[in-house]
């Protein structure tokens, strides 16, 4: 399945509530056997978009970074995108992997 | 119709920051006035002034204020205000482009951070900046937008961009005239002073989002300021805060004056060795 972010949250794709529509909309299509998201040449550049929208999938939405790994496809991220997305997961890994069970071993 | 000289000082650096505090408190809830700003002895202007103008502008309107200019008697200073005048009175503010300063101006009223990437890229071209340094120009300067906008209750802030004379810096200035980033901490954490709430969220990354994930944005700050060698000032409520990573100066202490809103002044170091190309993060790729 393609999410168009660009349609779904308009002109705001900074914001905490931009990044919940997403998480959202990730949750209600989590059977879909991948969910890919486009930006179409818009940048995000927004630590706290990303860690609504994907980070929180764990913590919130209770999701293991392997089935994230393999679900989540985001074709046209931006190379500087790509890279504050994975530092947005690595410190909530870091934090949850604090925790047990962690979204590891899950 | 009574008259209220508002004075503005002769530049915006650190030191003279508490004649614009004063000047927001001396405009705001006055209604009906003639208003002077009375800039004969400004003779620097910068991106925390040209916020501070226009926001007072806004301001002063707001409450069916008239004003008056009493323009610099420093000619080029005289030059550039006449040249952001004409943009004031326009809804929305159109992009404002001086050509020897390269200044950028836009007031923001949403989450849409366009104008900000246009200003980052006019800004870009201009003074050559690498593209690494624009994306984490772009990456803090939509953290304060967040900031301004989810937290400052007026739901708009003024974002300046530009270089000014022969400095190595280039500005990067949000303000908003919400209820300011001590009076949040403050209802939340004790403490004496709003210098020290200042000094607890940039030292000890306090977050004032209860039962909500995130609140890291001074942190992100911090971080790319200190990577960079860049300097950043916050000016909120009755604190002011300096951080100037490339002198190894830092401190926060109590304004002269109380200032409803926050002003934040982001300075990159355009000197070459500060300008990291190819600076990469140990973090594991997961997508």
């Amino acid at each position: 399945m393609d999410i168009d972010i660009v349609s779904v949250c308009e002109t705001d794709m900074i914001s905490r509530k931009a990044g919940e529509l997403i998480r959202e909309k990730l949750l209600a299509n989590w059977a879909e056997p991948e969910l890919r998201l486009f930006l179409h040449g818009r940048k995000i550049a927004s630590v706290s978009f990303f860690d609504e929208a994907i980070g929180l999938l764990m913590k919130k939405g209770g999701k293991t970074i392997d089935e994230m790994r393999i679900k989540l496809k985001f074709p046209d991220l931006s190379p500087s995108d790509r890279k504050l997305l994975n530092k947005v997961i690595n410190t909530r890994l870091e934090e949850l992997d604090g925790q047990s069970p962690t979204p590891r071993q899950k | 119709m009574s008259e209220l000289y508002v004075h503005f000082p002769k530049q915006a650096t650190a030191v003279y920051i508490d004649n614009f505090l004063k000047a927001v408190r001396d405009v705001r809830g006055i209604s009906n006035t003639k208003m002077v700003f009375d800039l004969r002895n400004t003779s620097e202007l910068s991106s925390i002034f040209v916020c501070f103008i226009c926001g007072l502008v806004d301001l002063a309107r707001e409450f069916n204020n008239k004003i008056e200019f009493l323009m610099p008697a420093h000619r080029k200073t005289a030059d550039t205000l006449r040249a952001i005048k004409k943009i004031v009175p326009q809804v929305g503010r159109p992009p404002l482009m001086l050509a020897e300063k390269m200044c950028q101006l836009r007031k923001i009223t949403s989450h849409n951070s366009q104008p900000i990437e246009d200003i980052i890229t006019l800004i870009g071209h201009h003074l050559k900046l690498s593209p690494s340094l624009q994306e984490d120009i772009q990456l803090l300067l939509n953290e304060l937008l967040t900031n301004a906008i989810d937290h400052g209750g007026r739901e708009e802030c003024y974002v300046c961009a530009g270089k000014w004379g022969k400095s190595n810096f280039v500005h990067f200035t949000v303000l908003d005239f919400g209820v300011g980033i001590p009076a949040k901490i403050r209802s939340m954490f004790k403490f004496d002073h709003d210098s020290s709430a200042i000094q607890g969220l940039l030292q000890q990354g306090l977050t004032t989002r209860v039962g909500r994930e995130g609140g890291n944005g001074y942190k992100f700050i911090q971080e790319v300021m200190r990577r960079t060698n860049g300097r950043f000032y916050v000016y909120s409520g009755d604190a002011k805060a300096a951080y100037k990573y490339d002198r190894g100066e830092y401190g926060s202490k109590k304004a002269r004056r109380p200032f409803g809103g926050t002003c934040v002044d982001l300075a990159f170091n355009l000197t070459p060795r500060n300008i990291p190309e190819n600076y990469e993060d140990h973090i594991e790729e997961i997508f």
